[in-house]
């Protein structure tokens, strides 16, 4: 069973999930533990950016301490982002995502707090799955 | 069948003497019309926009312990990371680092050449089908100078002048850009899938030739979008010091 972090804290849960790296070649394999994730819960987002050659989604959340603390998840190209359905103008400053789930970077060959998205639940329920080169949005109502 | 004995285009540069470059690039420019080789007709039909087909057993590039590197390619494999990833400040990657390119691609055959727009980058890759080389004064570039011929339904494409700033691949590995290093491709179709094998021959920092393979469907209401790459992302991806964002 996995254990969640608690609400808007900063406890990530980092788990071993054996999913292997994909078929098709990426840099991604030498930058992401593709075989663990990193979960974070209400996050606030600072700001998403849907680019080429990756976009990036920043967030902040609170640790034990009280004290923010801003992560970085790449998301896959532009190219693919939108044609799965997701665009920028989906998340706003301020706005509030449930649940993200990131492949964590591997230490030394990323900066600090910086992940791959995996998969971010919004607050309307959508939920917005990536792989290395796609993405997928699926509406609250058949997820 | 190849073509051989054909003049050189180097030799119908240099008869015009002031303007060799300027002719030789026209001659290209002009879709070969100029040029004395005879183009061979297409063996197989490639035409049209394929997709990358991630099925099991399309291996990609090669695992890390099926790589042979000399002590030269390895001690330049450990200096690679983030910060250094040419895929992170817009420049495309060319041949070798493109052959895992997961992006649509058009192929359009002329008789006398084979064009692959590619979505990625919007590269523009040509395979002259008619039996030219490269000629002298060619520089190194990241796609390098392509020739093919057909051996069957097969296509067989040689790349030489490959530049010595790239890469082998999407993850980093090195490429030397030695003048000895050159790439063998065989694409071939069956049905509605177009696979190839590329066969990367560099010496200088590998010890066996790096295979790299990939296979298309077609797609016939594929799309080639744009792809407008921000070159900053190299400031705030994995290797970058600046937040992505800001507090808006």
């Amino acid at each position: 069973m996995r254990a969640r972090a608690l609400a808007g804290k900063l406890s990530p849960v980092i788990l071993a999930i054996g999913a292997g790296a994909p078929a098709i070649g990426h840099h991604s394999t030498i930058y992401f533990d593709l075989d663990a994730e990193i979960v974070h819960e209400n996050v606030r987002v600072v700001a998403f950016h849907v680019t080429n050659p990756h976009g990036v989604l920043v967030y902040a959340v609170t640790d034990d301490a009280g004290n923010e603390v801003v992560w970085n998840a790449e998301l896959p190209s532009a190219n693919f982002t939108m044609r799965g359905g997701i665009f920028e103008s989906m998340l706003s400053p301020g706005d509030v995502i449930p649940v993200v789930v990131g492949w964590p970077g591997i230490p030394g060959r990323t900066r600090e707090h910086f992940t791959r998205l995996k998969r971010m639940t919004m607050a309307n329920g959508d939920m917005a799955t990536f792989t290395i080169t796609s993405a997928t949005l699926t509406p609250a109502e058949t997820g | 069948m190849r073509i051989v004995g054909l003049p050189s285009v180097r030799d119908r540069a240099r008869s015009h003497a002031g303007v060799g470059l300027l002719a030789s690039l026209a001659i290209v420019m002009t879709g070969g019309l100029l040029h004395p080789g005879a183009p061979v007709h297409a063996q197989a039909d490639f035409e049209g926009i394929w997709v990358i087909n991630p099925r099991p057993g399309v291996r990609g590039a090669p695992s890390e312990d099926e790589i042979r590197y000399t002590p030269a390619g390895r001690a330049e494999w450990e200096r690679f990371g983030a910060e250094v990833d040419p895929s992170f400040r817009c420049i495309m990657p060319g041949i070798p680092r493109g052959f895992t390119d997961p992006y649509p691609i058009e192929i359009i055959q002329q008789d006398h050449q084979i064009v692959i727009l590619h979505e990625y980058y919007h590269q523009v890759r040509r395979i002259f089908m008619d039996g030219r080389e490269a000629p002298d004064y060619w520089p190194n570039t990241l796609g390098g100078y392509s020739t093919g011929r057909w051996e069957g339904e097969t296509l067989v494409v040689r790349t030489t002048h490959m530049s010595p700033d790239n890469l082998m691949d999407i993850h980093g590995r090195p490429f030397s850009g030695a003048a000895d290093t050159y790439v063998i491709e065989r694409f071939t179709r069956d049905g509605e899938l177009l696979s190839r094998i590329a066969e990367v021959h560099d010496p200088t920092y590998y010890e066996a030739p790096f295979v790299i393979t990939h296979e298309w469907k077609l797609e016939p209401d594929g799309e080639i979008w744009e792809y407008a790459c921000d070159p900053q992302f190299g400031d705030v991806g994995p290797g970058g010091a600046i937040q992505g964002g800001s507090e808006g």
